[in-house]
């Protein structure tokens, strides 16, 4: 989709974000977007 | 038909729930076609119905409430064995995270007639933390509608299956041998296909040893968590200087690429 977009240099991270924190490689603290999660309950 | 299958006469009620509890938790049985046929036995009184309706929901609530209690335990982890045992795990677990956050717990009770979706929302609903009295209600509604839904019509339409098992037998081990190698072509099939999209995959990838040097150099990445909102929020981390961009919006959304620069993608 991307190369698509003209995007050349496209690489999917090996193993994932599991794969950075099983190194223990630093990681960046982010505020919930939203409250999606919570919203599950209540439906 | 109960010359026509003596064994499922036999042990027919073992039969539904070991059958209904093994294709649940994940083996490749498929389940709505053995209950069309069970709800056939009911009508023609080789069953009881209500015993075989009973054991059909008791196999599908234990499973569902196995794979409940795994992914309350284990998190996003039960997901990636389910991905192992589904031939198409990417798209199964990204349809079912879109479908579960719009419709919450009542996607439990239209799972089971969705392919892909059925084996992923219990384990989903443990992740996410759905209280258990609610995911019991919701999943269990949804297991008898299931189950009711397919035995109830092999139970109309009894006197058609049972000549349609009488047709089958006919023709004895060829039907058989048929059936067996399209089940076999059709799971190669898609474990080629798999291979082969992870063969793309794997040339295009970059560990994060690799990713780890390029930052510490400084050089010009564009990093893209692309993880779904609900898994983002019970893991809210990113990779640092990331950007967090869901694949939805990644899809629909336009967003400024950086020219020249090289753009790794990441998701759980």
């Amino acid at each position: 989709m991307l190369r698509e977009r003209g995007v050349k240099r496209v690489r999917p991270l090996a193993g994932g974000f599991k794969a950075w924190r099983q190194q223990a490689y630093p990681v960046e603290e982010r505020l919930p977007e939203s409250a999606a999660a919570r919203e599950i309950e209540d439906k | 038909m109960n010359q026509a299958l003596p064994f499922l006469a036999r042990y027919g009620y073992l039969v539904v729930f070991v059958w209904v509890l093994a294709e649940q938790m994940g083996l490749p049985l498929p389940a709505e076609p053995f209950l069309l046929v069970a709800g056939g036995m009911t009508g023609q009184r080789q069953l009881s119905l209500h015993l075989t309706i009973l054991l059909a929901i008791l196999g599908s609530l234990l499973a569902d409430s196995i794979w409940f209690v795994m992914g309350r335990r284990k998190g996003a982890s039960v997901l990636s064995l389910l991905c192992r045992i589904s031939l198409n795990p990417d798209s199964c677990v990204r349809h079912t995270l879109k479908i579960f956050s719009r419709y919450g717990a009542k996607t439990l009770l239209v799972a089971k007639f969705i392919p892909g979706i059925s084996i992923i929302a219990a384990p989903l609903a443990g992740i996410y933390l759905l209280p258990w009295l609610r995911f019991l209600l919701f999943d269990g509604l949804g297991v008898c509608l299931w189950v009711g839904s397919f035995v109830g019509v092999g139970y109309l339409f009894s006197d058609q299956i049972a000549e349609i098992a009488a047709s089958a037998l006919d023709l004895g081990t060829s039907l058989t041998k048929i059936l067996v190698l399209g089940l076999v072509l059709f799971i190669a099939w898609k474990y080629i296909q798999r291979r082969r999209f992870l063969g793309q995959l794997r040339i295009a990838r970059i560990s994060p040893e690799e990713l780890k040097k390029k930052l510490d150099a400084g050089e010009a990445i564009t990093i893209i968590d692309v993880r779904h909102s609900l898994e983002f929020e019970s893991e809210p981390q990113t990779i640092p200087g990331a950007l967090y961009l869901p694949f939805e919006k990644l899809q629909n959304d336009p967003f400024p690429i950086p020219s020249g620069q090289e753009i790794v993608l990441y998701c759980n």
